[in-house]
C-alpha cells in the first residue's frame, strides 16, 4: 500500500504539485491501456500468423498465453495505481471517494489474483506441457478468470458501483428505471435472489470450511449479476452525460461488467463442454479487453481530475 | 488702506494662485480677514482665479440644489412623472442581470461540458433562473472533487453550493 501511495504522491495525482512534463503524462493516462492492449493483440497477431506459417500450434499457444499474463499483468497494477490516485483525489464523506475506495480494493485484490493466475498459468505453460492440451488450456483458462472476476472481486466492484449510482442519485442523473430497464432487472434479480438462498442454503447443509467455500463460489454467479444489475442501471447516467470524460470512466466500467460477463460465460461453455478447448484462447481475448476496460475507468477519470485542476493541461 | 491693497498684489504674485481649497473658503467667506481680503485682491486681479470661483460657485449651487431635493421629498405629481422612468431603469437593470446570469450559466456549461457532456447543458434547460450555478458547480464538485472543482468553476459561491457533510 505504501508503496503505491507513494508512487501516487510521486505522480503528484493527488497534489497541485508535480512536473509539467508528468503531468503531461499522467493527462493522457487513458492512451497507455490502450497502448499495452494493441501490443498485446499485435503480438497474439504475430502468434497466428506463426502458427499458420510454422504449423506449431503448441508453440503460438504458449508464446498466446505469455503476451496475455505479461499483459494482464501490467493492465492489473495500472488499474490499482489509478484507482488508488482516483480515491485520493476525493475528500473524506464525499461518495465517489468510497466507491473508488471498494474499486481500489478489488483492482489490488485482481492484480494479486492475476500476478499469481500468470505466474502459475501464463508462464507455467510451455512447448511441452502443451501436448496435454484441454487439460492445461482449461486450468490456465479457469485460473484466469478466476483472478479477473471472483467473488471477492466482484463483490468489491459492485459495492463501488453503488457508491457510483448514488453520487448518480445526488447529482440527478438516477432517476426512476425505464420499462425496458425494469424489464430487464426485475426477472435477473429475481432470479439472483432464487440462486442465492439455494446457495446460502447447501453451504450452511455442509458442514465445515468446504461448505462455506463451496456456498461463496456458488455466491459468484448472483454477484456477478448483481454486479452486471449495477451496471445496467449507470448506463442512462452515463447516456445522458454524452462524450465527457466522466461518461468515459463510467462507460468504460460498464464495458468491463459486461465483458466479464462473457469471459465468465466463456469459461464454463470451454470448462462444461459446450464449447471446443481451443476457444479458450479466444476467449482470453475478453479478459484482456475487460483488463483494458476496468484499467481505462480510473485513467479518465485521472484525466479529468488532472485536467480540471491544471488549466493549462486543457488545451492538450 | 494702500498699503494693504500693495501687500496683497505682492504675495498674490510671490506665492502665486491660491489652492482650491482656499478659493472654495473664500468664496463660501470662511477665511480669516486679512487672508480674505489677500485672496479678493488676487481674485479681482486673475482671470484664471475668476474662472475657478465661478465653476465653484456653479458647483455649490448643483450641490445645493440636489441637498434641497433630497431633504424635501419629490411631490406626488413628481414621483407619478418619474415612475415610468424608474420602472424602466428597473427592468433595464434586471435584463442585464439575467443576461450577465444566462452568459455565466453558460460558459459554465461550455467549460464542463469536457467533463460531464451534455448534462451540464440539459441541466441548464431545466433549472430555474439562478439556481443553475449551484447546481452545476455540485455536480461538478460530485464528480471531480471539490478542488477539481473549484478550480474549474472558479466560482466564489461554490462552498455555500457544495453538499453539506462532502468537504470536511
Amino acid at each position: 500500500m505504501s508503496l503505491t501511495a507513494n508512487t501516487t504522491a510521486w505522480m503528484a495525482l493527488a497534489h497541485d504539485g508535480g512536473s509539467a512534463l508528468t503531468l503531461r503524462w499522467v493527462s493522457q493516462a487513458s492512451r497507455w491501456p490502450w497502448l499495452i492492449f494493441a501490443v498485446a493483440t499485435a503480438a497474439a497477431v504475430g502468434g497466428g500468423a506463426g502458427w499458420a506459417i510454422l504449423g506449431y500450434p503448441a508453440g503460438a499457444a504458449s508464446f498466446w498465453w505469455r503476451v496475455g499474463a505479461v499483459s494482464l499483468t501490467m493492465l492489473a497494477f495500472g488499474e490499482y495505481i489509478l484507482c488508488l490516485a482516483c480515491w485520493r483525489f476525493f475528500e473524506q464523506g464525499a461518495p465517489l471517494r468510497r466507491g473508488w475506495l471498494f474499486l481500489t480494493l478489488a483492482a489490488g485484490v485482481r492484480a494479486a489474483g492475476v500476478t499469481v493466475a500468470a505466474l502459475t498459468g501464463g508462464f507455467g505453460i510451455d512447448s511441452g506441457s502443451m501436448a496435454s492440451g484441454r487439460t492445461v488450456h482449461a486450468a490456465a483458462t479457469w485460473g484466469l478468470g478466476l483472478a479477473i472476476a471472483n467473488p471477492l472481486t466482484t463483490g468489491l466492484s459492485l459495492a463501488g458501483l453503488c457508491y457510483v449510482l448514488k453520487t448518480c442519485r445526488e447529482g440527478g442523473l438516477l432517476r426512476k428505471p425505464s420499462p425496458g430497464e425494469v424489464g430487464f432487472l426485475v426477472p435477473l434479480v429475481l432470479f439472483l435472489g432464487a440462486r442465492s438462498f439455494t446457495a446460502l442454503r447447501s453451504a450452511a447443509g455442509v458442514p465445515g470450511a468446504a461448505g462455506l467455500l463451496s456456498g461463496a463460489s456458488a455466491l459468484a454467479g448472483p454477484l456477478l449479476g448483481l454486479f452486471l444489475a449495477a451496471a445496467v442501471l449507470l448506463c442512462r447516467p452515463v447516456q445522458q452525460m454524452g462524450e465527457g470524460l466522466i461518461a468515459r470512466c463510467w462507460g468504460a466500467s460498464i464495458a468491463a461488467a459486461f465483458l466479464t460477463v462473457a469471459g465468465v460465460l466463456g469459461n464454463w461453455a470451454t470448462s462444461a463442454g459446450y464449447l471446443p478447448w481451443q476457444y479458450g484462447i479466444f476467449n482470453s481475448l475478453a479478459w484482456l479487453l475487460a483488463a483494458t476496460a476496468f484499467t481505462l475507468a480510473p485513467a479518465h477519470q485521472v484525466e479529468a481530475v488532472v485536467r480540471a485542476r491544471h488549466p493549462w493541461l486543457r488545451s492538450s | 488702506m494702500y498699503i494693504w491693497k500693495w501687500l496683497a498684489r505682492r504675495v498674490s504674485r510671490v506665492l502665486g494662485h491660491p489652492s482650491s481649497t482656499r478659493l472654495l473658503d473664500w468664496v463660501a467667506g470662511e477665511l480669516d480677514g486679512r487672508l480674505q481680503a489677500a485672496t479678493s485682491g488676487h481674485v479681482f486681479t486673475c482671470t484664471k482665479c475668476q474662472r475657478e470661483t465661478e465653476r465653484i460657485r456653479a458647483l455649490l449651487a448643483r450641490s445645493s440644489a440636489a441637498l434641497d431635493y433630497a431633504a424635501a421629498p419629490p411631490s406626488a405629481e413628481h414621483a407619478v412623472e418619474r415612475l415610468p422612468e424608474l420602472l424602466r431603469n428597473q427592468a433595464l437593470i434586471r435584463a442585464t442581470q439575467e443576461r450577465y446570469r444566462q452568459e455565466r450559466a453558460l460558459r459554465l456549461a461550455a467549460v464542463l461540458r469536457p467533463y460531464l457532456g451534455q448534462y451540464p447543458l440539459s441541466l441548464l434547460e431545466r433549472s430555474e433562473s439562478g439556481e443553475y450555478v449551484p447546481r452545476a458547480c455540485r455536480l461538478a464538485g460530485l464528480f471531480l472533487g471539490s478542488q477539481a472543482a473549484a478550480a474549474l468553476t472558479d466560482v466564489p459561491g461554490l462552498e455555500a453550493a457544495r453538499p453539506e457533510g462532502h468537504i470536511p
